[in-house]
C-alpha cells in the first residue's frame, strides 16, 4: 500500500559549538501513523524536534512537507505547513477561557466591530472539542479552573485546530513528553486521541522517556543515540530489551576519564540523605556519600534528580527526611547555609547561575568564600587577584587577564572559573549539575581531570553527569533514578564498569 | 509491581499538589468580595453614619476617580509593567482644563473642546513614556517616575502660582449634579468600568494582554504583536488619566497640580487588593472594581470614624503590603526587584 | 545628525565612559557658564551655599545608590527625611544631644522594615517602599501637626555645629556628608556584604547559588539607604534650623537622579557608591545655578525630571537583547 508522506527529512544536522548534536537524520512520517522517538537525554531527540517545528535551523540537511520545501524559521511558520507542536511546558494562558486559548492570535474570524463575538467562538471551539472527543471540556470555562489532564487535551486540541486550519491533507502533531503529567486512565484517554488524529489522516510524532509507553502507542519507533538515528522499524515484536540495547550511545576509552586515577573511597561518610523527599518530585531517598567518593546519579529528565540535588544544596527545601553531614543533621534555608556545612553546587545553565559575568574573572573566583582573601576583616583586591592568578595558573585557565569580565571567556574557559571558585570555597561536598555542559572536546578533559584531582584532595562529589558514559567513567557509584524514586544503585569500581544497557533499563 | 506503586505514588502527590494551588487560587479570586463584605458589616457596627443612604452616595461619588484611575492602571498591571505618571499627568491635565474652560485666569472659552485637547494631550504623554518602556527597554516605573515629575512641573509651570478657579456652569453642575442620587461623575466612572469590561473580556487586545502579562515568551510565539499591545495599554491608559484629572478639577473647581497627587497610591492598591497580581496575568477589571471600592469605603468610614486624615495614606500603606504579601506564592525560587 | 551609523554606534558603545564623565564635565561647564553671567556665583560665600545644599542630597543618593545597586529601588526616602527633620526638631528640646542618636535609630530602623518586607515578604521593592513612603509622609505629618516646626534658641547650641567652615568655603555639614559617602563606599568595596550587594544586582540566582548571603546583603542596602535618608533629614532640619514635614519629598527624585547620573544602572550590578558625589554635585549646581541667575524655579522640576531619563537611558545595559523588562 503506498502512504502519503507528510513530512520527510534528509541529512538533518546540528553543530554546536563543541557538539554535534544531530548527524545526518533522515526521517519520514506518513499519513495515519504514530512514530515513536526515543533516545536517552542528549541523544539529540528535542533539538530534532525544535528543527522540525522551526524553533532552531539546522546547520545542514533539507525538509519536505506535503510535497514542498519545508524550513519553517519559526513555529507559526511551521504551523501554515501543517506541522504543530505540543511543548512539554504548558504554554496555555491560564486567566482565559478554553476557546480564547485554542483561537489566540486566530480570532479574526470571530471580530465583528472590533468586538469579539463570544457565542460564536464558543461554538467553534466546542465543534474542534468535539472532533477530538472531549466532551467533558467546556469552551467558556477558563482553563485555571481545568485539572491538568484536560488542560493537556485543550493545549492539543489547540495545537490541532491551528495546523489543521492551514493544511487540511493531514497534519503532523509534535508531542514531547505529553503524559509527564498525567495519571493512567488521563493517559489511556491520550492514546484514543492520537488514535483518533490518525485514523483521519494525520501522523504524530511521539516523544517519551517512558519506553512502555512509546510501544503501546506507536506505529513505529526510531531509536536515537548520540544524534544519530540508530534504528528504525515496525512496531511488532519489538522486546523492550532490544530497544535497550539500541539505545546504549559509544563509550570512550576509560583513559578519556582518568579511570586509573580512581580512588578508592574512605570509609568515612560525609553527607547521609535518610527517605529525603520532596513532596511530588522525588521520595524515599537513602544515600550515604563517603569522603573521596564520586556518585554519579543516572536518570532522565524529570526522574527527580535535578530537584534532589536542588535540595541537597539549599536551593529548596524537602518536605520530609533528614539530611545528615559529618553526623551532624542539618537542614538549610539557602545555599550559603549549606556552604557552611562545606556543600556546594556547579549549577547547569551556567550563564544564568554559574558566573556573573558583569565582574571580573578574579572577583567571581573568590564570591564563594572572601575569608580567604580579607586581611583585617576587609577585602584586599591584591590578594583576590592573586589568588585568582594562581588558580589561573593551575588550571591553566585562558584569560587575558585576571581583571578581564568573565561574560568575555569561551565556554570552557568559564567553566574552569567556576571550578576555581568551587576549589577557592573550601567545600568538600560537590554538587556537579552536567559540569562540561556546552564545553568543548578538549576543556572537558581538562575538566574531568580537575575532578579527579578534587577528589584527591579528599572532598567528595555527586555528579548529575552530561552522558551515561560520563557518569560510568567518573563515578565509583551510580544511582538510578526514575520517577523520583531510586530504582538501583550500581558499585563501578575502576576495571569492573557497569554496562550502560544496565542503567538504561532501569532509568526508563 | 512495588516499585510500579511507589513510583505512581510521586505523580500522585505532584497532582495532589497542583490541585490543592488551583484550589488555593480559586479561594483567593473569590477573597476580595469576601472582604468588601465582612468590611461593610464592620463598618456598619463600629462607624455611625456608615449604613445610610447618604453615605452610599458619598461611597459612589468618592468611588469615582479612584475607580477611573485603577481600570487603566489595571491594564498596565495585568501586563506585569506598572506605572506613576498619573501623580504628575492627572495634575497636568487637571490644570490645563482649568485653564481653557471658562475661568478666573485666562480669556480662553473652549467649553468641551478643552476636555478634549486635554485628553488628547494625556494619552500622547502616556504613550510617549509608554514607548520609551517599550522600545528603549527602559523599567516602566523607573520611566513613568520621571515622567511625571516632569509633567507636574509643566502643570505648575502652567498656572504659574495661582490656580485657574473653573467658572463654567456645566462643569460646575457635572460636578455636583445627580442622576436618582447618584452622582454624574459616577455614571462617568461605572461608563469607563463598562468599556474596561469590554476591552477585557470582548476584544483581542483583553486576551493579548492577559497573554503578555501571563508569559510574554509564549506570547512572543503565538505570534502576538507585544510592542503594539503595550502601546495600546499605555493609550488606554492615558484615556483614563485623562479622565482623573479631568473629573479631578471638575470637583474641586480649579485646577491646580495637587489633583494628582493622590491618585496613583489608591489606585495601585485598588488593584492590588482586588486580586491582581503585580507579576501580571491574573485578575481583570472585576477584581479592580471590588479593590476600588474596599479603599474607598476604608477611607470614607476612616473620616467617619474621626481618624486624621494623615493617617489614611499610612492606612493604605499598611493595606496594600499586606495584601501583596498574601498574594504572593511562597516557597518559590522567585527573584523580584 | 550625521550619516555614519558607525557614529553612533561607537558613542553607544562608550555611553558607560560616557556618563562617567558626562557628570564631571558638565558640573563643570555649567560651573563656568553660570560664573560667567553671575560672578558672584563662583564667589567663597557660594560655595559654601552649593556645599552645604549638596550634603542631604548626596547623603540620600549614597544610600539610594546601594538600593539601585541591587536592582532594587527605594521610594521611600524623601518621607524618610522629612520624618526625620521632623522628629529631630521635636526631640531635640526633650532630650538633647540624644535626640541625633534616636533618629539614627529611627533611620536604621525605617531601612530594615523595607529590607524585612522586600525579602521577608518578597513584595517588590517599589511596592514596599511607596508603601513605606506613604506611611512615613503620615508620621511626619501626624508628629508636626502639618505646620513646619521652627527651632527654638534653647536648643540652637545642639544644631550650631551645622553653622562651622573650614577654610571659609568647606562647611562642617559637608565633611560629615563625604564622610558617610567614604563610609558607604568602603563597606560596598572592602566588605563581603558589600561585594554581594553588586553581585546580586548583577546576577542574584548565580549569587545565591554560589552561597552568597543574599538576603542579609539586601537587608545592608535598605538599612544603608533608611540610615542615609534619616542622616539627609538630620542635615535639611540643621540646615534650615526647621522641621518641615515635606523637606524631603522633591528628593526622593533627585537622589535616584544623582545615583543614576553617577553611573549606577538601573538593573543594579553596576555602578560606584563614590561616583554618586558627582551626581549629586551636578544637580546642586543646576539648582543653585538657576536660583543665582534668577531662573524661574519652576522649571526645575522639569529639567531634573528630563535629566533623570537622559541618565537612566544611559545608564541602560543593552547588550541583553532577550530581555523582558517589566
Amino acid at each position: 500500500m503506498e502512504r502519503k508522506r507528510l513530512l520527510s527529512a534528509r541529512g538533518i544536522t546540528k553543530q554546536y559549538p563543541g557538539t554535534l548534536a544531530l548527524d545526518r537524520i533522515d526521517l519520514d512520517i506518513y499519513a495515519g501513523e504514530v512514530l515513536g522517538l526515543i533516545g536517552e537525554n542528549g541523544a539529540g531527540k528535542s533539538t530534532l524536534m525544535k528543527i522540525l517545528i522551526g524553533a532552531e535551523t539546522a546547520s545542514g540537511g533539507t525538509m519536505e512537507a506535503h510535497g514542498q520545501k519545508y524550513a519553517p524559521r519559526n513555529p507559526i511558520e511551521a504551523g501554515r505547513m501543517g506541522v504543530g507542536m505540543v511543548f512539554q511546558e504548558q504554554s496555555l494562558i491560564l486567566n482565559l477561557t478554553v476557546a480564547q486559548n485554542i483561537f489566540i492570535g486566530e480570532e479574526k474570524p470571530f471580530v465583528k466591530h472590533g468586538l469579539v463575538d463570544r457565542a460564536r467562538m464558543n461554538q467553534s471551539a466546542r465543534k474542534v472539542l468535539d472532533a477530538m472527543e472531549m466532551q467533558g471540556i467546556a469552551p467558556g470555562a477558563r482553563v485555571n479552573r481545568l485539572d491538568f489532564a484536560s488542560r493537556q487535551m485543550v493545549e492539543i486540541a489547540k495545537v490541532f485546530h491551528a495546523v489543521s486550519s492551514c493544511q487540511a491533507e493531514g497534519t503532523v502533531i509534535l508531542l514531547d513528553e505529553p503524559t509527564s503529567v498525567l495519571s493512567e486512565a488521563e493517559i489511556r484517554q491520550l492514546f484514543r486521541h492520537i488514535r483518533r488524529l490518525c485514523e483521519g489522516g494525520n501522523a504524530v510524532l511521539f516523544v517519551s522517556h517512558k519506553l512502555d509507553e512509546v510501544m503501546a502507542i506507536s506505529d513505529r519507533i526510531c531509536v536515537f543515540k548520540d544524534g544519530c538515528k540508530a534504528a528504525e522499524m515496525p512496531n511488532d515484536n519489538v522486546s523492550e530489551s532490544q530497544l535497550y540495547q539500541l539505545m546504549v550511545g559509544r563509550t570512550a576509552s576509560g583513559e578519556y576519564y582518568q579511570v586509573q586515577r580512581q580512588r578508592t573511597p574512605d570509609a568515612e561518610v560525609v553527607l547521609e540523605l535518610k527517605s529525603l523527599c520532596q513532596r511530588g518530585f522525588f521520595g524515599d531517598i537513602d544515600l550515604a556519600l563517603h569522603r573521596g567518593e564520586i556518585i554519579g546519579i543516572c536518570g532522565v529528565v524529570g526522574s527527580g534528580k535535578e530537584d534532589l540535588c536542588a535540595v541537597v544544596c539549599g536551593d529548596r527545601n524537602p518536605t520530609d527526611g533528614r539530611m545528615v553531614v559529618r553526623g551532624k543533621a542539618r537542614a538549610f534555608r539557602g545555599p550559603h547555609e549549606a556552604l557552611r556545612s562545606g556543600i556546594l553546587s556547579v549549577p547547569r545553565e551556567r550563564r544564568v547561575e554559574g558566573i556573573i559575568s558583569e565582574m571580573p574573572v578574579f572577583e567571581n573566583i573568590c564570591l564563594s568564600n572572601y575569608r580567604a582573601v580579607r586581611r583585617h576583616r576587609l577585602i584586599s583586591t591584591r590578594m583576590a587577584k592573586e589568588q585568582a592568578r594562581r588558580f589561573v595558573a593551575e588550571l591553566s585557565i585562558k584569560v587575558a587577564g585576571v581583571s578581564q569580565l568573565l561574560g568575555h571567556l569561551s565556554g570552557g574557559n568559564a567553566q574552569k572559573v567556576v571550578f576555581a571558585r568551587v576549589l577557592a570555597s573550601d567545600a568538600d561536598i560537590l554538587l556537579l549539575d552536567h559540569p562540561t555542559r556546552g564545553v568543548d572536546v578538549g576543556a572537558k578533559a581538562e575538566i574531568y581531570g580537575i575532578i579527579r584531582d578534587i577528589v584527591d584532595r579528599g572532598k567528595s562529589v555527586i555528579l548529575l553527569a552530561d552522558t551515561l558514559d560520563e557518569a560510568i567513567g567518573l563515578s565509583n557509584r551510580i544511582v538510578v533514578m526514575k520517577d523520583g524514586l531510586v530504582t538501583r544503585v550500581l558499585e563501578a569500581p575502576s576495571g569492573h564498569k557497569p554496562e550502560q544497557l544496565d542503567i538504561v533499563q532501569h532509568m526508563m | 509491581m512495588d516499585q510500579q506503586a511507589r513510583s505512581s505514588r510521586i505523580g500522585l502527590e505532584f497532582a495532589q499538589e497542583m490541585k490543592r494551588q488551583s484550589q488555593r487560587e480559586r479561594f483567593v479570586s473569590w477573597a476580595p468580595l469576601a472582604v468588601l463584605a465582612l468590611l461593610v458589616l464592620l463598618f456598619s457596627l463600629t462607624a455611625e453614619g456608615f449604613f445610610s443612604l447618604k453615605n452610599l452616595q458619598n461611597v459612589l461619588n468618592q468611588v469615582s476617580i479612584p475607580l477611573v484611575m485603577s481600570m487603566g492602571m489595571t491594564f498596565v498591571i495585568l501586563m506585569g509593567s506598572t506605572d506613576l505618571s498619573a501623580e504628575g499627568l492627572g495634575g497636568f491635565v487637571g490644570s490645563v482644563t482649568a485653564l481653557m474652560v471658562l475661568n478666573s485666569k485666562t480669556t480662553l472659552d473652549m467649553g468641551f473642546l478643552a476636555v478634549v485637547i486635554a485628553m488628547v494631550a494625556s494619552v500622547l504623554v502616556s504613550a510617549l513614556s509608554g514607548l520609551m518602556h517599550i522600545k528603549g527597554k527602559l523599567p516602566s516605573f523607573m520611566v513613568s517616575y520621571a515622567v511625571s515629575n516632569i509633567m507636574a512641573g509643566f502643570a505648575v509651570l502652567a498656572y504659574r502660582g495661582e490656580p485657574a478657579l473653573i467658572r463654567d456652569p456645566f462643569f460646575t453642575v457635572l460636578a455636583q449634579g445627580d442622576f436618582l442620587g447618584i452622582p454624574y461623575l459616577t455614571f462617568i466612572a461605572l461608563g469607563v468600568f463598562g468599556v474596561s469590561y469590554v476591552l477585557q473580556t470582548r476584544t483581542r487586545f483583553g486576551s493579548y494582554v492577559m497573554a503578555i502579562g501571563d508569559n510574554e515568551a509564549i506570547a512572543r510565539n503565538i505570534g502576538i504583536n507585544i510592542d503594539r499591545t503595550k502601546l495600546k495599554v499605555f493609550l488606554w491608559l492615558g484615556v483614563c488619566i485623562g479622565l482623573v484629572g479631568f473629573m479631578g478639577a471638575v470637583r474641586i473647581g480649579r485646577g491646580e497640580v495637587a489633583i494628582g497627587s493622590n491618585v496613583v497610591f489608591p489606585a495601585i492598591t485598588a488593584v492590588v487588593v482586588g486580586g491582581t497580581s503585580l507579576s501580571g496575568g491574573k485578575g481583570g477589571v472585576v477584581h479592580s472594581l471590588l479593590g476600588a471600592f474596599i479603599v474607598t469605603v476604608i477611607n470614607n468610614a476612616l473620616v467617619l470614624l474621626g481618624v486624621s486624615p494623615y493617617v489614611q495614606q499610612a492606612v493604605q500603606g499598611i493595606i496594600i503590603i499586606v495584601a501583596v504579601a498574601l498574594s504572593i506564592q511562597h516557597g518559590k525560587s522567585l527573584i523580584v526587584k | 545628525m550625521p550619516k555614519n551609523p558607525s557614529f553612533w554606534r561607537r558613542i553607544t558603545a562608550r555611553r558607560e565612559t560616557l556618563t562617567r564623565y558626562l557628570s564631571l564635565v558638565t558640573t563643570v561647564l555649567l560651573m563656568v557658564v553660570f560664573g560667567l553671567i553671575r560672578s558672584s556665583f563662583l564667589g567663597p560665600r557660594n560655595i559654601v551655599n552649593i556645599l552645604k545644599d549638596l550634603s542631604p542630597v548626596m547623603v540620600m543618593a549614597c544610600g539610594e545608590a546601594f538600593v539601585l545597586l541591587l536592582g532594587s529601588i527605594d521610594l521611600s526616602i524623601g518621607a524618610i527625611a522629612s520624618c526625620s527633620a521632623v522628629l529631630l526638631t521635636v526631640l531635640l528640646p526633650v532630650m538633647g544631644p540624644w535626640a541625633y542618636a534616636v533618629v539614627l535609630g529611627y533611620g536604621v530602623l525605617t531601612g530594615l522594615l523595607n529590607g524585612f518586607l522586600h525579602t521577608r515578604l518578597g513584595v517588590p521593592s517599589f511596592i514596599a517602599t511607596l508603601s513605606t513612603q506613604a506611611i512615613w509622609q503620615s508620621c511626619a505629618y501626624l508628629i508636626s501637626g502639618g505646620q513646619p516646626l521652627t527651632m527654638l534658641p534653647p536648643v540652637w547650641p545642639y544644631v550650631n555645629w551645622g553653622k562651622i567652615i573650614f577654610l571659609e568655603a568647606v562647611p562642617l555639614l559637608f565633611l560629615v556628608a563625604l564622610a558617610v559617602l567614604v563610609a558607604y563606599a568602603f563597606i560596598n568595596r572592602l566588605t563581603a556584604v558589600g561585594r554581594v550587594v553588586t553581585a546580586t544586582g548583577a546576577n542574584e540566582r548565580a549569587a545565591w547559588l554560589m552561597g552568597c548571603n543574599v538576603r542579609r546583603s539586601k537587608m545592608l542596602a535598605f538599612l544603608c539607604s533608611g540610615l542615609g535618608a534619616a542622616i539627609g533629614g538630620i542635615l535639611f532640619a540643621i540646615k534650615l534650623k526647621s522641621g518641615i514635614p515635606t523637606v524631603g519629598t522633591q528628593y526622593t527624585m533627585l537622589a535616584i537622579a544623582a545615583a543614576v547620573l553617577g553611573g549606577v544602572s538601573m538593573t543594579g550590578g553596576k555602578g560606584a557608591i563614590a561616583l554618586t558625589l558627582l551626581g549629586a554635585m551636578l544637580i546642586t549646581v543646576i539648582q543653585n545655578g538657576m536660583n543665582v541667575i534668577g531662573v524661574n524655579g519652576l522649571w526645575q522640576q522639569i529639567i531634573f525630571g528630563s535629566l533623570l531619563l537622559a541618565a537612566i537611558y544611559l545608564n541602560s545595559d543593552k547588550s541583553h537583547k532577550g530581555l523582558i523588562v517589566k
